[in-house]
């Protein structure tokens, strides 16, 4: 597979997703990190990942660039624009990372390397993957600089990440994942380790440079109210799992299962006053823990005997919406 | 920097100016040249002019005082053996040695960089277990056993190369890679823990995801950020390279300043004893320098503060 197919326009293939997962698992040893995830995007959609921390969200983010490492065992399905990546050499992966899918982390310092200026990194890209010169590069990576809001982009070339606040760093990461264009950006958190000011304007940024680039976005957090601002459609994982997706503002005025439901009531930006927050009780499951029935059942107030007995399958509430319960309907229908 | 480095070489001064004083006293307690170098029955009259001629005959005190005064003017005085000026005797060999250690520690990380890094990228595979023996082994060997063994197999049942001494080409095989023996193994063990943590550092996998190789990954993104560690064991093992080679000078009769050291011990040359310790300290500090000038070259973050 060279670049050239993958960066090829989608034209013929408009009605099938851009990147397919299905089943995806991720382990270490016994740990299960995803426990068989299914996902499609589609071509310029905007898509995010909802759940707390150890619910495997980050985990799938990394398994689609075929980022783990041994001893993490991947299985399952990842189609990017019809080729599989699960299972593929380092070699035909390198091809379609950058061009194809491309990467923001969480915490911006930790993710550029502390002994190259930022100019090196960026410029770095252009020569490396695309053979150009250096002067050509440097005119691209200040143009990149530019479009992501670096005042003075010339200027701080030479500058290192440390000399970076936090949020110019970010803008910084995103740059150098939108540099090669990909169809399929992957943000993983990428405000969170950021003051709630500074959140706004890289949010903000994502969701222009998505629109204007027409890629496909798919966005991981822990924040209902994040995920709303720069996603149309909405995934719930819990303990390695999707338990509920939809359009996100739908699924967020009307959900249809109790963990989606209880995420939103422990959210203080989804309540009046703070004493109304319901903190979820309990804990996320171990990950070595094998379920015979529903993952949340033992933190669930609608748990019924079978609950713990049965694993619920998806139930189509709606058009469009679907949740893993064995009371979806009721859920949804307010009951 | 500047300020840093104007620091760091004062109190090197001044460290080295304790280690003379230590040494002019240990050197003394070796005994009297002059039971050396003159007959068993020497009279009197003829170990007093003896001493008078090499300074030997005032008080500890005294000597002590003419030493500093002297050694501050970079004066360090005749040597009894070579008749001719310590420093002179200690410079003419330093070539030797500081070509050696430099031959010595290039060779060293050519080898120990590489294999250290092979194996950090295959965590417990064959391949770095096999690095992992193989570099304990060298770490563990006692170096003068593996000069003899070397010079047992190659020299003398295989006549491959020379036994002692310094000429041709050949003549430094042994004696570097006697010098080498331990480094290669502290070194590669470095480098391979090093690069463990910097290769799954968030910032190689960030890189990873932009396509690059595995090569450009390793050699490149990781292996600077592995440096400082492997500088600063470097540093350290080329000192020892530059301070002694005592090893060396013994078994292959290498014309060093080890030799001229350990030779000026054994013939109570006060001294060539001192001259050579202050032009050690002052090459070990110099060294110091420059691995602090790689440090700050290696590292934006030191370079800044």
């Amino acid at each position: 597979m060279t670049t050239e197919t993958l960066i090829r326009p989608a034209d013929e293939t408009v009605a099938k997703p851009l990147l397919s997962i299905a089943g995806l698992q991720v382990r270490y040893g016994r740990t299960h990190a995803v426990r068989g995830i299914d996902l499609d995007i589609m071509p310029g959609e905007s898509v995010a990942i909802l759940g707390e921390s150890g619910s495997g969200k980050s985990v799938t983010g990394k398994a689609v660039m075929g980022l783990i490492n041994s001893p993490g065992k991947v299985g399952g399905s990842v189609e990017f624009d019809g080729m599989q990546l699960v299972g593929r050499s380092e070699a035909a992966l390198r091809a379609v990372r950058g061009p194809g899918i491309a990467m923001v982390f969480q915490d911006s310092l930790d993710a550029l390397n502390p002994v190259f200026s930022i100019g090196n990194q960026i410029i770095e890209i252009f020569t490396v993957r695309l053979g150009w010169s250096r002067r050509q590069a440097r005119d691209e990576a200040i143009r990149l600089m530019l479009q992501v809001g670096i005042v003075n982009p010339e200027s701080r070339l030479d500058d290192y990440p440390h000399q970076f606040s936090g949020g110019m760093r970010q803008r910084i990461c995103i740059a150098m994942a939108i540099a090669l264009k990909p169809r399929l950006l992957i943000a993983d958190e990428p405000t969170t380790a950021l003051d709630v000011t500074v959140q706004a304007g890289i949010l903000k940024l994502i969701s222009q440079l998505q629109r204007d680039s027409g890629m496909a976005l798919l966005f991981v957090t822990h924040d209902l109210a994040v995920a709303r601002q720069v996603a149309r459609k909405l995934v719930v994982m819990y303990a390695g799992r999707v338990v509920e997706r939809g359009p996100i503002n739908a699924v967020f005025h009307r959900t249809a299962h109790p963990y989606t439901r209880a995420l939103l009531g422990s959210n203080p930006g989804s309540v009046k006053h703070w004493s109304e927050l319901k903190p979820i009780a309990g804990n996320p499951p171990d990950k070595s823990a094998v379920f015979t029935g529903c993952a949340f059942a033992p933190r669930c107030p609608r748990a019924v005997r079978m609950c713990s007995d049965r694993e619920p399958d998806f139930v189509t509430v709606a058009d469009g919406r679907q949740s893993r319960c064995h009371f979806a309907q009721e859920m949804f229908d307010g009951r | 920097m500047l300020k840093f480095l104007s620091v760091r070489l004062t109190t090197s001064l001044i460290a080295l100016m304790g280690v003379m004083v230590i040494v002019f006293f240990l050197a003394r307690l070796t005994g009297s040249p002059a039971s050396l170098y003159l007959p068993v029955d020497a009279t009197d009259a003829m170990v007093e002019a003896f001493n008078r001629q090499n300074g030997l005959d005032k008080p500890l005190v005294g000597q002590f005082a003419d030493f500093v005064v002297n050694a501050l003017q970079l004066d360090f005085g005749q040597s009894i053996a070579q008749q001719r000026p310590a420093a002179t005797a200690v410079l003419s060999a330093m070539p030797q040695t500081v070509l050696l250690a430099a031959i010595a520690m290039g060779l060293t990380l050519l080898l120990a960089i590489p294999l250290g890094t092979f194996a950090a990228l295959r965590p417990n595979s064959a391949l770095d277990r096999g690095i992992t023996l193989f570099s304990l082994f060298t770490a563990s060997i006692p170096d003068f056993w593996f000069a003899l063994v070397c010079v047992l197999i190659f020299s003398v049942s295989l006549g491959l190369l020379p036994t002692s001494g310094q000429g041709s080409l050949s003549s430094w095989v042994l004696p570097v890679a006697t010098v080498m023996l331990h480094p290669v193994g502290v070194i590669t063990q470095v480098v391979r823990g090093a690069m463990l943590e910097t290769l799954n550092a968030g910032y190689v996998q960030n890189a990873r995801a932009r396509g690059y190789s595995w090569r450009r990954l390793a050699f490149r993104h990781a292996l600077r950020n592995a440096a400082l560690p492997i500088i600063t064991v470097a540093g350290d093992r080329a000192g020892g390279m530059v301070n002694g080679a005592v090893i060396v000078s013994a078994v292959f009769a290498w014309p060093g300043i080890g030799k001229v050291l350990v030779d000026a011990v054994y013939n109570r040359d006060f001294a060539v004893i001192q001259a050579g310790v202050f032009v050690v300290g002052i090459a070990v500090i110099l060294l110091n320098i420059l691995v602090d000038l790689v440090y700050a070259a290696a590292d934006p973050r030191i370079r800044v503060s």
